[in-house]
């Protein structure tokens, strides 16, 4: 008996010793039993979107089949992109390739970047408007760009007896909603998706549709750079649209704090709604899972009561910035913009990019076949502004979206006054601001 | 081993040891390179932090190897009577213990340890990354006690921890007390009252906040939008979870209650009542002791069903109104850009707070404990 109790001590023991080696195994991969050709570099990039993590697993498996080389991506989950980075940037392997999307990354991120600006990578570029910059320092490449605006069922509009023609700003915009949601029940669908307030769909507001009010602020006041506060000039605006979704749509009050944004993305694709404020990215979405006809779907500006704004455009910018781990070992970083040019140049990369990321401003992109993009260009080519991205400069952007968020809950909920929202957005970039340059 | 060597040998080692420790520590906290070495010292000291992770833990598991063979071989006898003081007997055991204790050891300082004093030492500091971090005395301490976030926090996470210690342990010791009483099915019902314990708190947090949403939104409201309804959703999410396992506790603290004193009760003519309060009760005192200390230090610690519930929202100004102490220093080590030191502070302070309060604790009900 005691011999047996010995004996199961000894293999308790054993295993113990397996479970540790084992464990830390995975925890460190520097460690790991490495492949034979040890000097060609490794790859490791995180991820920033995760709609595109498998086109970019496929893409590192060809790479790595083709070259060798290994090509590690890890995808961040949605909203913890800040949080994900700091943990892997400390790991023995940080990730050589990594996103530097906005100013506030620059500020974080920008000390640990690699100055890109002497690399071969970057003669690939037809343009440099979408780099970030850390004085004279090229922290990041933009390696594709965006555009959101309202994406319209023109099948649906016309249903209801409407045309694209008659929507030239706020007022003919709501007038179209408006007699579509009072006609709701009979049409069978309604004028907006709901406006979620889950945090898979709230960032549709509190980044994309709050850049109405800051861009036309910044623009008015000539701001070039981040600024440490905001006076909110155009907050009104933003309560008129924000007003328009919850009202005109067949999702109201509290429910959107917890309505998500499959479920928007579902009412538009199944034909329940006629507008849905998203960006390019949902083409192949809609056109692929939900099998919606190209032809039946474009993108309007988001239009918000602003003098002049007849002649906007859609908004274009980006928030995919590639940057390059300046502490990684030389042979990754060598590995690394090694891959970058790859994807850029070669047939495989460049048809993924296409059709993940649309545009992408480099000398062999593709056309991406994405209708969104050809409406964008249209708005440019009739000569209307484009409206760019200001909300990139929002500061420590998780929080300040979540404080907004919250506040447009409540309010939407009507346990709220709309001077709480203007508070989260105005007082609130000043906080983090402050917060964000505390030294 | 070494229960022969004089004692200079013994300090020698000790001293090696101390030193391989130090350096290893040093290393890995990245102070090394930034102590005035010259020459070779700096070569070495700049390769050693360059070197994997596993180099430095070696380094430092073998310095405390060295002091712990040391100190365990200076011969003494085992106050104790009971202790086996034989040679025969203590020899083997002196000599195999580094055997049957380094895996745990190992274990131990790789998981608790190192990163208590590497999260000690960088509360000092304001860091972005670990390795790259700048001397800042109290000045993180100074912030969090100005932080109006964290003191709410604080409140807040003790007047959940006290409800929810008082509702799980009076919840868990009635049902338990109840299916000990000789009820048909009463394995059935142990099981199934278990069975919340082994779901995951992050996924027990979203099913809890589909359910309640799906309540409330009969009553035009949100989970959140109020904070009340995300205080006692937190409660009841816990009560669920926590209920069944203290319950198995309090079973096994029931049935070794002696037959022949509760007899005695009954035929001195105890009431079921008084013998609940004045026989049972003292009798599982070690059973409650037990389920108060789990439940306070799971409560103090909450940290997934939080987030996953109400992420701290509703938000009053700078304050998360339902954000416990935990989400809290989450929070703190992302929030600000330029330094993820306050928050290494407030876990500092946080880890004294718990430790502090569960001494405590296990002290005063170990004082009601009865000797059978």
């Amino acid at each position: 008996m005691k011999k047996l109790l010995a004996i199961l001590l000894v293999l308790s023991i054993v295993f113990a010793f397996g479970a540790c080696a084992g464990k830390s195994g995975t925890e460190t991969p520097t460690d790991a039993p490495k492949p034979a050709n040890t000097a060609t570099g490794k790859v490791y990039y995180l991820n920033f979107k995760p709609e595109a993590d498998q086109a970019w697993q496929d893409l590192a498996k060809t790479y790595t089949e083709q070259t060798g080389v290994e090509v590690k991506v890890v995808t961040a989950a949605s909203g913890e992109y800040d949080n994900t980075l700091a943990a892997e940037m400390d790991k023995d392997a940080a990730p050589t390739m990594f996103q530097i999307g906005n100013q506030g990354a620059v500020e974080t991120w920008g000390e640990y970047a690699l100055d890109l600006s002497d690399t071969d990578f970057v003669k690939e570029l037809t343009t440099s408007d979408f780099n970030l910059y850390d004085g004279d320092k090229l922290v990041s490449v933009g390696y594709c760009y965006e555009a959101f605006g309202i994406i319209v069922n023109k099948a649906l509009l016309e249903q209801a007896g409407h045309s694209l023609d008659e929507i030239t700003n706020f007022d003919s915009l709501k007038a179209v909603a408006d007699d579509i949601h009072a006609r709701a029940a009979e049409l069978g669908f309604d004028a907006f998706t709901s406006a979620g307030l889950d945090g898979s769909s709230s960032w549709r507001f509190s980044g994309h549709l709050i850049n109405m009010p800051l861009f036309y602020e910044f623009r008015d006041d000539g701001v070039k750079e981040q600024p440490a506060e905001i006076k909110g000039t155009y907050m009104d605006n933003y309560k008129a649209i924000w007003d328009l979704y919850i009202t005109d749509s067949a999702t109201t009050g509290a429910a959107l704090a917890s309505a998500t944004g499959d479920q928007a993305e579902a009412e538009f694709g199944e034909g329940k709604a006629v507008f849905y404020q998203n960006g390019t990215w949902e083409y192949a979405n809609l056109t692929d899972n939900f099998n919606m006809n190209p032809e039946d779907i474009t993108m309007i500006p988001i239009y918000c009561g602003v003098d002049g704004e007849e002649k906007a455009g859609l908004c274009c910018g980006t928030e995919n910035c590639w940057a390059v781990n300046a502490n990684a070992k030389q042979e990754d970083i060598d590995a690394t913009l090694a891959f970058m040019t790859w994807v850029v140049t070669s047939d495989e990369g460049t048809t993924m990019m296409a059709e993940q990321f649309g545009p992408c401003p480099f000398k062999n992109a593709k056309t991406p076949e994405n209708v969104f993009f050809a409406a964008a260009n249209d708005y440019t080519a009739k000569g209307n502004y484009v409206v760019t991205w200001a909300f990139n400069w929002e500061p420590a952007v998780d929080d300040y979206r979540a404080a907004v968020v919250d506040a447009m809950t409540k309010y939407s909920a009507g346990q709220g006054e709309w001077d709480e929202v203007v508070k989260a957005a105005v007082d609130g970039w000043a906080t983090l601001y402050a917060k964000d340059h505390a030294e | 081993m070494t229960s022969k060597k004089s004692l200079p040998v013994r300090i020698i080692l000790c001293a090696a040891g101390g030193c391989l420790l130090l350096v290893g520590l040093l290393a890995s906290l990245n102070v090394l390179t930034r102590l005035p070495f010259t020459g070779t010292l700096q070569t070495w000291s700049y390769a050693l932090e360059d070197a994997g992770s596993w180099w430095r833990a070696a380094i430092m598991l073998l310095g405390l190897t060295m002091i712990a063979v040391v100190l365990n071989n200076v011969d003494r006898k085992a106050a104790d009577g009971n202790a086996l003081n034989s040679k025969l007997v203590r020899r083997p055991i002196k000599r195999m213990f580094p055997l049957f204790l380094l895996p745990t050891f190992a274990a131990f300082c790789i998981g608790f340890l190192y990163p208590f004093v590497k999260g000690l030492f960088l509360s000092f500091t304001k860091f972005k990354l670990t390795r790259d971090w700048k001397w800042s005395g109290f000045a993180n301490y100074k912030d969090i006690f100005t932080d109006e976030g964290f003191r709410h926090a604080f409140w807040y996470t003790a007047v959940f921890t006290l409800v929810s210690l008082v509702v799980i342990n009076v919840f868990a010791f009635a049902v338990a007390y109840a299916l000990t009483r000789g009820i048909k099915g009463s394995n059935v019902f142990r099981t199934v009252f278990f069975m919340p314990n082994l779901i995951g708190g992050i996924v027990l947090g979203y099913i809890w906040s589909t359910i309640f949403e799906g309540i409330l939104i009969h009553f035009d409201t949100s989970l959140v939008l109020e904070s009340k309804f995300g205080f006692w959703g937190l409660v009841i999410l816990m009560a669920w979870q926590q209920i069944g396992y203290m319950m198995i506790i309090y079973i096994a603290g029931i049935q070794s209650v002696p037959e022949d004193i509760i007899e005695a009760a009954k035929i001195d003519g105890a009431s079921a009542w008084k013998t609940l309060w004045h026989v049972t009760i003292p009798n599982v005192m070690p059973s409650i002791t037990i389920c108060t200390f789990l439940t306070l230090t799971n409560s103090f610690k909450l940290f997934d069903q939080n987030i996953a519930l109400t992420g701290g929202r509703p938000f009053d100004g700078e304050i998360h109104t339902t954000e416990m102490l935990a989400l809290n220093i989450y929070r703190a080590l992302y929030e600000t850009k330029s330094s993820r030191g306050p928050g290494q502070a407030k876990a500092v302070v946080f880890f004294i707070l718990v430790a502090v309060i569960s001494i405590v604790q296990l002290s005063s009900t170990r004082k009601k404990e009865v000797q059978q």
